[in-house]
């Protein structure tokens, strides 16, 4: 398991992955997108996002975990439905039951 | 400690003439160094192809340990005789140092050596002798560390002639120069050959009369780097390996992803990438380019890198750049690994041999990519004249 950071107990970390190949795919582009997302839905404050290296699962898009549910291939313009799919529902689960 | 002798030097030529009738050869191995400083009869090519041969000649007779009767005899039979002034001739100073301590120095024609230690100069006992029937003058000393040695070639002593100095700048008074420079904080052998050179120049008005050269050399200890790159093949001795890299002198780096999270784990520490969501940037902070490999922290350690393309790119740079002065000012991951590489005189490799399997390339090779860059830069920095030692764990 990769953890580059636990943060307090009750915040969720998205960690998203800044290698080289996730990085010309839009690392920093997805990163935006998710925290104005979490702005938006107030989460500030409540989910983080944080940089990693490299997580052996280079592909077309960008490597990203939720905690610790790891997912490969997001492309930042589909950084909402990510959002919506994966994060939104997870963290209200996770911060809710504590 | 080990000793080694830090140099550097500068030539400055004759105005008006393309080549430098001054040669130095210089090699430095990390348990031997041999410096020599060769001035021949007259300036521009005739001096030039006397110097180079007379430096090539001494710089690998002395290092093979042949006696200066040989040496001097060997010259006599391949220096091509100056048809106008009937004299094969050029002046010669070689200095040879061993494990950073003991060194030997032969002197021919040449300005002697400047020595100075604990700021004060220090007078060398020179023996004077015949050798195949040239004067030459010998001394075996023994070095310390912060000793600072000079060797000039004439066109230093002749430095400012008839303008400031009526006789030239003169050895006491560049040997006073050095004192103070010494003084004034100026540390390393690159600033001061700098500013050696830089007073030499302005004393010839801009315009050398004569090939001006010299070479700063420094007795300091040798400095360390040591690269952890690899998990070991066998989980068991991840903490072994992490120790060795804990363990050591010097700088001490950590090359891989997979390398990275070991280190952290096993240190007990957090591994945190440099990377701040754009949201949270400061408006100056610099730009990283895209794809360009990042760096992380752990406490402890002076860099932290991925593996594969960061080594790679690392390789690269050190084949462009000899010095630390050729590399781009760079802050990204490779960069930075290549000049760590580059201020150390000892580089330690720890390399893990476990096999990735994500890379199908490194499967069917038996061997990881990794394993290839380490080789190659291996290479490329004992060429420079660095101690590298490959353990694998
Ligand atoms: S660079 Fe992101 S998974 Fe490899």
């Amino acid at each position: 398991m990769n953890r580059e950071r636990e943060g307090s107990k009750d915040m969720l970390i998205i960690t998203i992955c800044v290698g080289s190949s996730c990085s010309i795919r839009g690392s920093d582009e997805l990163a935006a997108e998710i925290q104005h997302l979490i702005k938006k839905e107030q989460l500030d404050g409540l989910v983080d996002i944080v940089g990693a290296f490299c997580m052996d699962t280079c592909s077309k898009g960008v490597s990203v975990r939720v905690g610790e549910r790891a997912f490969e291939g997001i492309r930042p313009e589909n950084a909402s439905e990510f959002f919506y799919k994966e994060i939104l529902p997870y963290a209200n689960s996770t911060l809710l039951s504590k | 400690m080990r000793q080694i002798v830090e140099y550097s030097w500068n030539s400055l030529n004759k105005a008006g003439e393309e080549l430098c009738g001054d040669s130095v050869i210089i090699r430095s191995n990390p348990d031997s160094f041999v410096a020599v400083l060769s001035d021949g009869l007259g300036s521009g090519v005739k001096a030039s192809i006397l110097s180079t041969l007379t430096a090539e000649i001494a710089s690998r007779m002395f290092e093979s340990g042949s006696p200066v009767e040989d040496f001097v005899q060997t010259l006599a039979e391949t220096l091509p005789e100056c048809s106008v002034r009937k004299l094969a001739y050029a002046t010669f100073a070689v200095l040879t140092v061993s494990r950073g301590k003991d060194a030997h120095l032969v002197e021919f024609d040449s300005p002697p050596l400047i020595l100075i230690r604990d700021n004060a100069l220090v007078d060398l006992p020179m023996e004077e002798r015949k050798a195949s029937g040239r004067k030459i003058r010998e001394v075996r000393f023994e070095l310390r560390e912060n000793d600072i040695m000079i060797l000039i070639s004439d066109g230093y002593e002749h430095a400012g002639l008839g303008g400031i100095y009526r006789l030239g700048w003169g050895w006491k008074n560049i040997a006073q120069a050095v004192q103070r420079f010494l003084s004034a904080g100026i540390a390393d052998t690159r600033k001061l050959t700098q500013s050696l050179s830089k007073t030499c120049m302005k004393l010839y008005d801009d315009k050398p009369g004569d090939d001006a050269t010299v070479i700063s050399m420094k007795i300091r200890p040798s400095a360390r780097a040591t690269v952890l790159t690899g998990p070991p093949a066998n989980k068991e001795l991840d903490d072994f390996a992490v120790s060795r890299l804990t363990s050591t002198e010097g700088s001490k780096i950590v090359c891989g992803g997979s390398t990275a999270q070991m280190v952290a784990r096993v240190l007990k520490e957090e591994l945190l990438v440099d990377w701040v969501p754009p949201g949270k940037r400061k408006p100056d902070e610099p730009k990283k380019k895209k794809g360009s490999p990042p760096i992380a922290k752990i406490k402890g350690m002076d860099l932290v890198t991925e593996g594969i393309l960061t080594l790679g790119m690392a390789a690269e740079l050190l084949r462009a750049s000899k010095t630390i002065d050729d590399l781009p000012h760079d802050k990204d991951a490779s960069t930075l690994l290549a000049r760590l590489l580059l201020q150390a005189d000892e580089i330690y490799f720890i390399v893990g041999t476990a096999i990735n399997p994500n890379q199908i390339a490194d499967i069917i090779r038996g061997e990881s990519m990794r394993m290839v860059y380490i080789r190659e830069l291996v290479q490329i920095l004992s060429e420079l004249g660095k101690y590298v030692e490959i353990e694998k764990v």
